[in-house]
């Protein structure tokens, strides 16, 4: 009931640019999957330890962390289609967890 | 790298070795499968560490598009990167292209910041003012919202450079548009139009707002004496037009020419005041006892 997406965005924050991605992550979230997600932005430079754990070498890079499989995307994260594609992306509930690859 | 290469593919291998640009391999999974001499030196990190990294999937949209790298050494660099699928050793993969580009990013940033201000004041310039006005008009037609416009010209200035030189003249240029920044909101924009003379854009104020705000403008300028060299300090007076968009009026000259002509009456009717554009040369507010010139 409660199954939501766990997504950590990471980014290199305090540029127009990085807020504008952080938008648009949230937008396309908030449209494919409908409030089922927790979505954790990390600033690499404020926290590199934790980019670290995730060996973030590019930014931004969007990590899908729960459903698992564990999934990244990187680049152009205003691309919907490639971001849904990439990160395997479908609102819960939807489809049995037996269609997963 | 890979010992069972063909001949070709060691051929290949050797371009790509020599190759300026970062080329990466990445397979289904997100993996790097393979990454040149120049990509290693790009992500500031060995072919040993990269091999088999979890990338994830690159996405370039419809051309290029701008990464930002976060070396060992915490300094990022900026990269484009284009990334095109492809099939290798019979499996699809992704090969990334990478260039560095910081540098550039840099230098048209810090052109386009200079393209848009004024050097002496650091606010927007001449050209900034237009292109800014015209935004403003559009999105006040769509709103039906108001918009208004202060024109504010220093008061014989020309006198207070030959009497006091130009180094403090220039001193307060600066600070007449520290003064007008800090009685507008965050919203409006101040510029320096001309010699000496500024403008405010007031998005959402009416006539009656702007003539509260340029008075408060011109009282904070006449209030407070600027330095004149040495231990000197001289009242310096403010000129005030101001104009608000009509309905049916969609040209930011237009609406420039009527601030200035109210500009022009204040002048004319001694100085140190605001006028309304179109009230007749009506001074509104007039200066307290300064006398006029």
């Amino acid at each position: 009931m409660d199954k939501k997406y766990l997504l950590k965005l990471y980014i290199v924050g305090g540029t127009s640019h990085s807020e504008r991605v952080v938008a648009e992550v949230r937008k396309i979230c908030e449209e494919e999957l409908d409030h089922h997600y927790v979505l954790e932005v990390i600033d690499v430079l404020e926290h590199p330890a934790l980019a670290e754990d995730e060996r973030i070498i590019a930014t931004p890079t969007l990590i899908k962390v729960l459903p698992e499989p564990l999934r990244r995307v990187f680049g152009d994260l205003s691309d919907r289609e490639a971001v849904v594609l990439g990160l395997d992306l479908r609102p819960l509930g939807d489809t049995p967890d037996t269609d997963v690859p | 790298m890979t010992p069972e290469l063909p001949a070709e593919g060691r051929e290949l291998d050797a371009l790509l070795k020599a190759l300026r640009d970062g080329i990466l391999v990445v397979n289904s999974e997100g993996e790097v499968a393979y990454a040149n001499g120049a990509a290693c030196a790009l992500l500031g990190r060995s072919e040993h560490e990269i091999r088999g990294l979890s990338f994830g999937f690159p996405i370039s949209g419809e051309g290029d598009t701008d990464i930002t790298i976060v070396r060992p050494d915490g300094v990022p660099r900026i990269l484009e990167m284009r990334a095109n699928p492809l099939e290798w050793r019979q499996e699809p993969v992704q090969l990334v292209v990478l260039r560095d580009v910081t540098d550039q990013r840099r230098m048209t940033e810090e052109l386009h910041r200079l393209a848009r201000r004024d050097g002496l004041t650091g606010l927007y310039n001449h050209v900034s003012f237009y292109s800014i006005l015209k935004n403003e008009i559009a999105r006040s037609n769509r709103n039906k919202g108001d918009l208004s416009l202060l024109l504010l010209d220093i008061d014989c200035f020309k006198r207070f450079n030959d009497a006091f030189g130009h180094r403090a003249g220039d001193a307060v240029l600066r600070d007449i548009a520290q003064r007008i920044c800090e009685e507008v909101r965050e919203i409006d924009s101040v510029c320096r139009y001309g010699g000496e003379e500024f403008t405010a854009i007031l998005p959402g104020t009416d006539i009656r707002g702007a003539v509260a705000v340029g008075e408060r403008i011109r009282e904070r300028i006449q209030a407070q004496p600027f330095p004149a060299g040495g231990d000197r300090s001289v009242p310096v007076t403010v000129s005030l037009g101001a104009a608000s968009l009509w309905a049916d009026e969609s040209t930011a000259e237009k609406l420039v020419e009527r601030a200035d002509a109210a500009l022009y009456r204040a002048k004319n009717l001694g100085r140190n005041r605001l006028v309304i554009a179109d009230e007749q040369g009506q001074s509104v507010h007039e200066g307290a006892g300064i006398p006029s010139v």
